[in-house]
């Protein structure tokens, strides 16, 4: 049998939400007969932090869970920096799992000294920019499951994977949340969701969604392999993004009755061009409640 | 002799200062959470329904139970300027079953991955345990998700109801997650369909049994352990739950609470020590909060007789917990059986938070833990002030030799760290929660 590759999970400052959304992967099992986690916060490994912070241990995937603070925040009587650092110099990959990894995050927004592993919000400047070269990012928070099964699987196969411009996974977030959304067709025809609490609408217009313009796969790759946000009736809130959270989450910001951040990548001419065709058509079969 | 422990796997960690006799034992012991993340502060300033968003991420494993107290917290505000809010029967089933599947995991998961793997000696298959526990988890958060879209970190809930609204075919999709998850509870911790398990009158019937749990009892026996982790035996709970409703009991006496009674001190630490776990005490006194308290104070038959054997020992503690996951899990059939979907998801309250000049209000709920509760102050619909007391702060509060807190009086006396720390654990501790 060939060499497990060796996942070490180390935590920044962090809610423990990474962590519990991966122990929801459907494929725990293979995963653990796959991959030898020298330590994991949640689930018994064989060895403790303590034991982690004063041996030097050979691994391959370094995981990291939280916003890094240089100073500050001690763990096992070491500088939880200090700790992430060492080991993302013996990791031969760095898998920033959630936000605040990735860009600082929400632990960013209470504490500016906080940052994610390669970036500072949308800045390549984060505490660990210089192994920049061998981090993947898989923003969200928290983080999709499935999105860390890929990352994990891909490298243990060996393969490459593509990255953005934030090192997000392509395959992953070449997507906008917007793609799979099951209020598609209402986004098309420019039919708001009514209220909270409705099937029928989309959440762009009024709600505050930023499904149109966020990096994700959520609606194909769904939660629990059964939902989503949107699909639920909430609105994205943007999670995959640097600089998450905004603010003002459930209300479309506008300009002259125009939503303010346009759908990735259109022009605001198309798009208000597009939108006044759309709206002169009036679909009653999208306008009232299906049952 | 002070002797310094570094605990982990407990939501974060914790440090615990021992105080030890010359035998060993423990003459007292103190608690630290040495970091603050400072989500109260970032809440100041942010409009109102922020925090539906903000709240959850304050804990990756009960963030549900921060999400409906935040919701409830900005639905008192607008009881408090007077103005009525029509909540379904609906909007509140689906939240109390949502929040139940919350527990229901964050249950599984404390019993297989922090408590027994802290009983020192008691054997376990590691894998077996992780396993167990992920089933159990990703069928309640899969559940979750059919209503609430994922979970962690849904925000789905917000005065005036929830956001979803299902059909048959996810109520039906629910009921089934709910017959695999008893399936899972009756393969592993006890072997017994969780509807007979609810029936166990006896607590020598609970020890004869099979399962996982069973055999911890019979375990604890073995050792003599039966009475380790006695506390004040005073219990509270805030809010009405599923298993029965707010109030405190001290030993087995009952007595009606009020909230304004409940009170949030400063973090103490000695010199040399960094410590942000906020002491919470009712009328000066520290009380235990969770799923024991929960059982004291309704009168739980099975429960009362363990106690009446072993006081509030880490074996009624555990006994509690555990016996909540069958409580919790016939409720929910109960419950997603009586809802009516015709009814709507969501009432809009009669105007928005913005047009309110002033006002507060405070939402309370049972989470896995203990008595959450959020507090809110509000100018023109943006949060002026925003304060979160969470069921560890109630449980692991410091207080002195002479008066300790919960946790600290159930270590003292024992006979080492070991020992001590297993009873720790039995409180199910969250380190991210306190310190936030």
């Amino acid at each position: 049998m060939a060499r497990r590759p060796r996942v070490l999970w180390l935590q920044g400052v962090t809610c423990n939400g990474d962590s519990h959304s991966f122990l929801n992967a459907s494929e725990m099992p293979q995963i653990l007969e796959k991959f030898h986690f020298v330590y994991h916060p949640l689930f018994e490994t064989g060895y403790t932090l303590e034991s982690i912070a004063k041996e030097y241990f050979d691994i391959d995937i370094l995981v990291i869970e939280g916003g890094l603070l240089k100073k500050g925040f001690k763990r096992a009587g070491v500088e939880s920096f200090e700790l992430i650092e060492r080991y993302a110099s013996i990791a031969k990959q760095i898998v920033c799992a959630g936000n605040c990894a990735s860009f600082g995050g929400i632990s960013r927004k209470m504490d500016r000294n906080v940052t994610g592993a390669a970036f500072c919000e949308q800045e390549p400047t984060g505490l660990l920019a210089s192994y920049s070269s061998k981090i993947i990012n898989l923003p969200g928070c928290p983080i999709h499951p499935q999105w860390l099964v890929y990352a994990l699987e891909m490298n243990r196969h060996g393969q490459t994977i593509e990255l953005d411009e934030f090192r997000r996974p392509v395959e992953l977030y070449g997507y906008t949340v917007h793609e799979g959304c099951t209020r598609n067709e209402y986004f098309e025809w420019k039919i708001d969701a009514k209220g909270f609490g409705v099937r029928e609408g989309c959440l762009f217009y009024e709600h505050g969604c930023q499904g149109p313009f966020t990096h994700g796969s959520c609606n194909k790759i769904l939660w629990g392999g059964v939902s989503s946000k949107t699909r639920a009736g909430m609105p994205c809130i943007g999670c995959t993004e640097p600089g998450f959270p905004s603010t003002n989450l459930f209300e479309t910001k506008t300009l002259m009755s125009i939503p303010a951040k346009m759908p990735l990548g259109v022009p605001k001419r198309a798009y208000l061009t597009m939108t006044g065709i759309a709206k002169a058509f009036k679909i009653e079969r999208l306008e009232k409640k299906k049952f | 002799m002070k002797i310094e422990r570094f605990i982990e796997r407990i939501e974060g960690e914790a440090t615990l200062l021992f105080d030890k006799n010359r035998d060993g034992s423990i003459r007292f012991v103190e608690i630290f959470f040495p970091h603050i993340r400072g989500m109260e502060k970032f809440l100041e300033r942010k409009p109102a329904l922020d925090a539906l968003a903000i709240a959850p991420r304050v804990c990756g494993i009960c963030g549900h139970a921060h999400l409906v107290s935040a919701a409830k917290a900005l639905e008192s505000c607008y009881e408090n300027a007077g103005i009525e809010l029509n909540i379904s029967a609906k909007a509140e089933a689906i939240r109390s079953l949502t929040l139940s599947l919350e527990i229901i995991q964050n249950h599984f998961k404390w019993f297989y991955l922090t408590l027994l793997p802290a009983t020192e000696g008691f054997e376990t298959k590691k894998d077996k345990s992780v396993l167990t526990a992920h089933h159990a988890a990703s069928l309640c958060s899969r559940a979750i998700a059919h209503l609430a879209g994922q979970w962690p970190h849904t925000s789905y809930a917000l005065p005036g109801g929830v956001m979803c609204d299902p059909t048959h075919v996810e109520m039906l999709q629910t009921e089934s997650l709910l017959a695999q998850i008893d399936e899972v509870f009756k393969n592993s911790i006890l072997q017994l369909d969780p509807k007979d398990a609810c029936k166990i009158a006896k607590v020598e019937t609970l020890f004869e049994k099979n399962g996982d749990f069973p055999d911890l009892l019979r375990y604890f026996r073995k050792k003599g352990w039966e009475r380790v982790g006695q506390s004040h035996d005073r219990f509270i709970v805030l809010a009405n739950h599923p298993i029965g409703g707010a109030g405190k009991a001290i030993k087995t006496r009952l007595a009606p609470i009020d909230i304004l009674s409940a009170k949030e001190d400063e973090a103490i630490a000695p010199e040399g020590f960094i410590n942000h776990a906020k002491p919470v005490r009712y009328n000066r006194r520290f009380y235990e909060a969770g799923p024991l308290a929960r059982a004291m104070v309704a009168k739980s038959y099975l429960i009362r007789q363990m106690h009446r054997r072993y006081k509030d020992a880490s074996l009624s503690r555990i006994t509690a917990r555990v016996m909540e996951i069958a409580k919790l899990l016939e409720y929910c059939k109960k419950t997603l059986d009586s809802i009516d979907l015709s009814e709507p998801s969501y009432v809009p309250p009669p105007v928005s938070l913005k047009e309110i000049e002033s006002t507060r209000g405070q939402g309370y709920v049972e989470a896995a833990r203990g008595s959450l509760l959020h507090g809110v102050h509000l100018y023109r619909g943006k949060i002026t002030r925003y304060c979160i007391t969470t069921p560890t702060q109630w449980n692991l509060a410091n207080g002195t030799p002479e008066y300790p807190g919960v946790a600290q009086k159930a270590m003292i006396g024992l006979p080492n760290e070991k020992v001590a720390e297993m009873v720790f654990k039995s409180f199910d501790i969250c380190s991210v929660c306190t310190t936030q």
